[in-house]
């Protein structure tokens, strides 16, 4: 009777592991040159939601600033050929974002692009919001 | 399965102890897990799969792919976890073993070209990650006039070398004076002698920015990682045979698929991104790594199975964990991911690396825990506007028709409510189920 509880724990967690579904981390870091790597501690950002977007917790404080910076990049893309590589990354950079390839801690890297000196964004949210508009 | 199991397992206990309305839940609980999606059996992943990584702006996806395959491979072969940050492989190191005169990174290479020369060469040391960081590349807080993106950093490097080292060349002897020098220091701060000496040094732009972007300190021997001898593998073996998407050759190639990752090899493919309007002229590509297989019912609960595809790839990209993310861990529809492979000139192609034969055993893959289904998965691989219009159609059968309207809900939701309670249906005459019965009353219950 004893082990019923230890039972029920085991089987109900096996049954919501999720480990493919990566779930968002509370903080990223910016990276750091190699040269730096022993004088400097990594920058810290850390991270909410914001309208299903994640993003630095700056723009929680201010709101409106940060969803009219989006909004404006959202609705106005540079047009032109494709380029290669992430297309989340290029279009966070074809539109005036800087990219930043930040870093969880374990080491898993996460695209952010960066639209006011503390508002970061997730690329690829950016970008999926971007798409989402331009289908009617 | 393993939830399968415990779950009949607690059934037979619960019942034996007499607590017959739990061992009731359990069972239904282990039924419906086994009805919603594909079982665990039809479901099979890579284990020690490396970290995600970001190449940002710059086309190097084919460095990227084969620095995850080089990484799972040592991993395995030396039993290291690969999910550490200090088992990554630099892939610009990697880039730069492409050209076999010189060590220069190029963009646009050729994966399989790359996976050649690595197998031919007898240097298989790389250089760590974690000593020569490409996310730290750029140093983006260096005021508005300095480069932010890595490829707006190319640029400058590449005009840096074109003019400095003809200039070098043409300047009779002592007579030479650097004006970048201002450029340099203020990029490389600690490096600034090193980086100057890879100006005279280099032989091309390409070369420059392999110095540039890796420090002389992390090509020391005793940091090096070193990937152990391999064969390169290639499939259809046959470089003539050009397969034709469609259900046939979909079938040849995910049984490879499925032989490959139930042995534990992730295995590199290329897919098209970019159609030339009008045209089924494929312009551009991306390298990605395969990780995982599993059969998807067509329109069943799993939700990545659009036009009646029956499979799901996982794929291991190159663009951050929020691509991840955003895409289920990377589950995408098999049949659309693979008719962009077929899209490519060369057709569809697996290449995968193993040990020269009988040297190492492998590990078997491991059956994949369910995952959450998203409400709506977005396309496979992102294409441009003009491309998504000339796309050509998936040669894939149609969806199987619904069996009730209540079916779209549930499946839509993966069984689930928005905030995360279990749906069944308990109809008339029966006890519950995962799905409502068809012509029968029934009830849904969220628990």
């Amino acid at each position: 009777m004893a082990l019923l509880p230890s039972i029920l724990f085991i089987y109900f967690s096996l049954a919501s592991a999720n480990p493919s579904q990566l779930s968002l981390p509370e903080e990223l870091f910016l990276p750091l040159p190699a040269e730096a790597k022993n004088t400097s501690k990594p920058i810290a950002i850390k991270i909410s939601k914001l309208e299903s977007m994640s993003v630095s917790s700056l723009c929680l404080e201010d709101r409106e600033a940060c969803l009219n910076l989006i909004k404006k990049m959202t609705v106005f893309e540079k047009e032109g050929h494709r380029k290669p590589g992430d297309p989340a990354a290029n279009f966070c950079e074809d539109n005036h974002g800087i990219l930043f390839i930040l870093n969880d801690k374990k080491g898993q890297q996460y695209n952010f692009c960066q639209i006011s000196p503390t508002f970061f964004v997730d690329a690829w949210d950016l970008y999926s919001r971007k798409e989402k508009l331009k289908t009617p | 399965m393993k939830s399968n199991f415990f779950g009949y397992l607690l059934f037979f206990l619960l019942s034996f102890f007499g607590f017959k309305s739990l061992a009731a839940m359990t069972f239904l609980q282990t039924e419906i897990d086994a009805e919603r999606g594909p079982s665990a059996s039809e479901c099979s992943e890579v284990q020690n799969i490396p970290m995600t990584k970001s190449q940002g702006s710059l086309n190097l996806c084919y460095a990227f792919s084969v620095s995850t395959l080089l990484e799972h491979y040592r991993c395995e072969a030396q039993k290291l976890d690969c999910s550490k940050p200090q088992e990554q492989i630099s892939p610009l190191d990697v880039s730069a073993r492409l050209s076999q005169q010189n060590q220069e990174i190029i963009q646009s290479g050729h994966t399989v070209q790359l996976l050649k020369n690595l197998e031919a060469s007898s240097d298989k040391s790389f250089v760590p990650e974690t000593c020569a960081p490409y996310s730290g590349l750029v140093l983006k807080n260096r005021g508005p006039q300095r480069p932010h993106s890595e490829a707006a950093w190319w640029n400058e490097m590449t005009n840096l070398f074109n003019s400095e080292h003809r200039a070098m060349m043409e300047a009779p002897r002592g007579t030479y004076r650097c004006n970048k020098g201002a450029l340099i220091s203020d990029q490389f701060t600690n490096r600034a002698n090193e980086v100057f000496r890879a100006i005279s040094s280099s032989q091309s732009p390409g070369e420059f920015i392999y110095h540039a972007a890796i420090p002389l300190y992390c090509k020391n021997p005793e940091i090096a990682k070193t990937v152990p001898d391999f064969e390169l593998h290639k499939y259809p073996e046959d470089p003539s045979y050009k397969a034709q998407a469609g259900p046939k050759d979909f079938e040849i190639m995910t049984s490879q698929i499925r032989k490959l990752i139930s042995a534990n090899k992730l295995m590199q493919m290329s897919a098209c991104t970019d159609l030339k309007p009008g045209t089924s002229t494929c312009i551009s590509s991306h390298a990605v790594v395969i990780g995982g297989i599993k059969s998807t019912p067509p329109g069943g609960a799993s939700g990545v199975t659009k036009g009646g595809c029956n499979f799901s790839l996982k794929i291991l990209n190159s663009w951050g964990a929020s691509w991840q993310n955003q895409h289920n861990g990377g589950w995408v529809n098999g049949c659309e991911f693979l008719t962009r492979a077929y899209q490519l000139p060369d057709g569809a192609k697996l290449n995968w690396i193993d040990s020269p034969s009988g040297e190492t055993q492998s590990r078997s893959a491991a059956s994949c825990v369910k995952s959450k289904v998203p409400n709506q998965i977005r396309p496979t691989i992102k294409t441009a506007p003009v491309a998504s219009v000339n796309r050509a159609p998936l040669a894939v059968p149609k969806p199987l028709p619904l069996k009730s309207p209540n079916l779209s809900l549930q499946n839509s939701q993966g069984g689930r409510t928005p905030s995360g309670k279990k749906i069944y249906w308990k109809c008339q005459g029966g006890g519950y189920t995962a799905q409502p019965q068809v012509g029968k009353k029934c009830v849904r219950v969220e628990i």
